[in-house]
């Protein structure tokens, strides 16, 4: 005599269960969407039928396969679509990808007295753009020797003649010749030598494009950089740095952050020329109103999880080792300071990505959660291995033909042991649309639900052996049984473990008692539940519980529930 | 009775009134708007006051929508339409695309923009020179938009002549306009070749290298991400959208 309990809907949602989109649509390449998208691939429903589309992939197309457009207006080389590549907009299409086409090369491009490793194309057309003498140097690849051929135009002393007397700018020999000047390289303005009626001051300015505090003479010209010890040092404000044992002093060596006595600002370094604000700048300079600006984000800041936060810092919102058991909403930011400003970036919506900081660098950045290899994992070495997955015990998400759950091999042991790899970091998935949550039903053909991987339909034959003398116990179905044997080619009696439930005590009092949970494998079914992605029974990122309670979601008739692990928790 | 008859005329008197006034708003003022300072002896003054405006928030217009004044296939983010500059409907692979000719693209849908106010604008130009006696031949040609570094020219092939007693010609009419588009195009295409070829960019990159630019990257539900480019010391902004390398949820 068989007793059957049944639990059904173990971990089940049945919020969850939707009708699966299983019919396969015909794919269309569409040069133009109805929604304005240029080629993609799309029902025929989708496509704008006034442009061109064919029933196949737009890799297999004329119009919509991939190359090269080169924009020979702004010099640009881009990867794009034939179509995209208008030639009356001056555009022109290489079926090569950008590295192939010669015009896309890559070399040095000597651009006035600039350098820049560019396009050959792009070489030519900033040129123009800018107005300025362009040289490609195709043979040139290495950036540094690029940079090295730069060769900015020396800059000196330009004396005039005026009504005022001696009037004179710091500017180039060519800029001074064509201003019928008398140039003076390597000199300041303020060269005693040279007799002009420009004169040192305490003055500072910002230079556009420049990052450092400079001092600024009588007649408005740049001088060299601000630095309070040589404010009346004449050899300092006579030549240029590297004439005449001139030299700049880089104070502290690390951007001089608030210093009121060095302008020698570094912006990797984390300062930057900016005038000088009381509420913002703890220390003034000593002479003028400008400083190096500390460019790191202040402990007061919200998102500096209270701390100061070098320029250029970057950091996770939390641990990586916190998504080991996430919880609905919890997500994952990389965050990072630039000029006094916190920057933040959702990793994924979905924790497909999670903020990585590396302990030793520093460095952090949003890598890809590598759990989609989990599930099929045959041994705890790979689990480990593959990704970022984790081995649960007792419980599989995986069955055998014959319907028991299926082992994974113990690699340190070399034995068969029922557990699941599973995601590490839990996944997350849009549980408030269950049409989001399914599975793709060409490879699958039926509807399910994430969660319902971890849902599992325990039949338990309980039989006694001398009526009304031995006591019932829980066995395995004939069924099983030989199947087992047939495809595993096991002996009986290992078949017959196998196929045993383990959901319920092995015992039961009388016929008609209930049936008690066996705590350790709803435990692990309850593990493997959460560590699917948002199922199961869990509190919110904020602590506020769920719905049902764990009871909920174990059904069954003829069960006795007080064994269930955390029956009434809802969080 | 005739109090009554009185006042229902006194009613009709103002409604009349009214409508005559709403008119007069709607009709006239349009063309008032276009009454600016007007030197005969610097017409170019004259078109650079009346477009200068017009041009501006063209630019801004366009600038916050990723590059059209009517994006066709965009991502709505704080009530602004965005266009898509890279995209592709497909998971896990990265997006195509959409406008490789950036530049030309922009200045043409300013072209467009700005077409109707630059026909008013030289229009109300011929008109204030017939209202001083001149005798007045405008001959109008094609409006270049040209985006170059640090300024936006838009430059005129009109050429007006005017005559009272002896003759002027005018043939050279153009608006500049301080504006860093032309930069923030540059880095737009630099980010969705990032985003076309390996699946998104890094704003950090493009902060550390141009220390007055702001990079911020949106991410939303469906795998867009917004990108917004500012310039710190003028202001100027360029946004738009992009879909590439997209991890559904679930599996």
């Amino acid at each position: 005599m068989k007793k059957i309990f049944l639990i059904s809907g173990l971990i089940l949602m049945s919020v969850f269960f939707m009708t699966l989109i299983a019919s396969q649509e015909a794919m269309y390449c569409a040069e133009r969407t109805t929604y304005g998208a240029s080629c993609q691939n799309v029902p025929l429903s989708e496509v704008n039928t006034n442009y061109r589309y064919d029933r196949t992939s737009c890799a297999a197309t004329s119009y919509c396969s991939s190359g090269t457009c080169v924009n020979t207006l702004t010099g640009e080389c881009l990867p794009s679509t034939s179509t995209a590549c208008d030639p009356e907009q001056g555009g022109f299409f290489y079926s090569l990808p950008k590295d192939e086409v010669a015009q896309c090369q890559v070399g040095c491009c000597l651009l006035g007295d600039g350098a820049a490793l560019i396009e050959r194309v792009r070489c030519d057309t900033l040129g123009k753009d800018y107005n300025v003498q362009a040289t490609f140097r195709g043979d040139i690849q290495d950036e540094l020797m690029c940079l090295a051929l730069a060769s900015p135009e020396a800059k000196g002393a330009c004396v005039f003649e005026t009504d005022r007397g001696r009037d004179c700018r710091t500017i180039t020999r060519g800029e001074c010749q064509s201003s019928a000047g008398e140039f003076h390289e390597g000199f300041l303005c303020t060269a005693p030598e040279l007799g002009t009626i420009c004169a040192r001051t305490q003055r500072t300015t910002c230079v556009e494009g420049k990052n450092e505090v400079y001092y600024m003479d009588s007649c408005g010209n740049i001088a060299n950089i601000y630095d309070a010890n040589k404010v009346d040092d004449i050899a300092y404000w006579s030549y240029v740095p590297g004439v005449e044992g001139v030299e700049v002093s880089v104070g502290d060596g690390r951007g001089n952050r608030g210093s009121a006595i060095y302008g020698y600002c570094d912006y990797l370094m984390g300062s930057t020329c900016k005038k000088y604000t009381r509420s913002i700048d703890s220390v003034a300079p000593r002479y003028g109103d400008y400083i190096c600006r500390d460019l790191g984000c202040p402990a007061r800041d919200l998102l500096t999880s209270g701390r100061y936060r070098d320029h250029g810092e970057e950091w996770c919102s939390e641990p990586i080792s916190n998504f080991e058991n996430a919880k609905p909403g919890q997500l994952s930011y990389l965050l990072y300071c630039y000029d006094g400003e916190v920057h933040y970036e959702l990793c994924d919506s979905f924790r497909n990505k999670l903020c990585y900081q590396n302990t030793t660098t520093g460095a952090a950045g949003c890598i890809v959660n590598q759990w989609m290899q989990c599930i099929e994992q045959n041994s705890t070495k790979d689990c480990k291995e593959i990704g970022d997955c984790k081995v649960v015990t007792g419980a599989n998400v995986l069955r055998t033909a014959y319907g028991t759950e299926k082992l994974l091999r113990d690699s340190e042991s070399g034995k068969d042991i029922i557990a699941a790899c599973v995601p590490k970091y839990t996944p997350g998935f849009k549980f408030w649309d269950p049409s989001a949550t399914i599975l793709d039903g060409s490879t699958e053909g039926t509807p399910i639900s994430i969660c319902n991987f971890a849902s599992i339909v325990c039949f338990v034959p309980y039989t006694q052996e001398v009526a009304y003398i031995t006591t019932w116990r829980a066995g395995a179905s004939d069924e099983c049984v030989a199947a087992c044997k047939e495809i595993e080619s096991w002996s009986s009696a290992k078949c017959y473990e196998a196929c045993t439930p383990v959901c319920f005590d092995d015992t039961l009092g009388s016929k008609n008692a209930n049936a008690t949970i066996n705590a350790s494998w709803a435990t692990s079914w309850q593990n493997l539940c959460v560590s699917l992605g948002d199922c199961g029974i869990s509190s919110n990122y904020l602590g506020g519980e769920g719905y049902n309670k764990w009871k909920d979601l174990f059904l069954g008739d003829k069960i006795d529930w007080t064994t269930l692990p955390n029956a009434d928790s809802k969080r | 009775m005739k109090g009554k008859r009185g006042q229902v005329t006194i009613f009709i008197i103002i409604a009349i009134l009214i409508v005559g006034l709403a008119l007069f708003f709607f009709l006239v003022m349009p063309n008032l708007n276009i009454r600016t300072s007007f030197d005969e002896k610097n017409p170019q003054a004259f078109i650079q006051n009346c477009l200068d405006t017009k041009i501006q928030d063209s630019i801004e217009i366009i600038s916050l929508q990723g590059g059209s004044v009517h994006p066709e296939h965009y991502f709505e983010y704080n009530d602004i339409n965005i266009q898509y500059l890279c995209y592709t409907n497909e998971n896990y692979k990265t997006c195509l695309i959409q406008k490789p000719l950036l530049k030309q693209n922009i200045e043409f849908e300013i072209e467009n923009d700005i077409r109707e106010d630059v026909v008013a604008c030289f229009n109300a130009l011929k008109e204030n020179y017939e209202s001083r006696n001149y005798n007045v031949n405008l001959e109008t040609g094609r409006t270049n938009v040209e985006l170059l570094p640090k300024r936006v020219v838009v430059s005129f092939d009109y050429i007006l002549t005017v005559s009272k007693g002896s003759a002027d010609r005018y043939d050279s009419f153009n608006v500049i306009l301080n504006n860093n588009l032309y930069e923030l195009i540059s880095i737009a295409n630099s980010i969705v070749e990032w985003e076309a070829t390996v699946g998104e960019a890094d704003p950090r990159l493009y902060m550390t290298y141009y220390p007055d630019l702001k990079v911020e990257k949106n991410l939303r539900d469906d795998g867009t991400r917004i990108y917004i480019l500012t310039d710190k010391n003028i202001g100027n902004r360029f946004q738009f959208a992009s879909r590439s390398l997209v991890f559904p949820p679930g599996y």
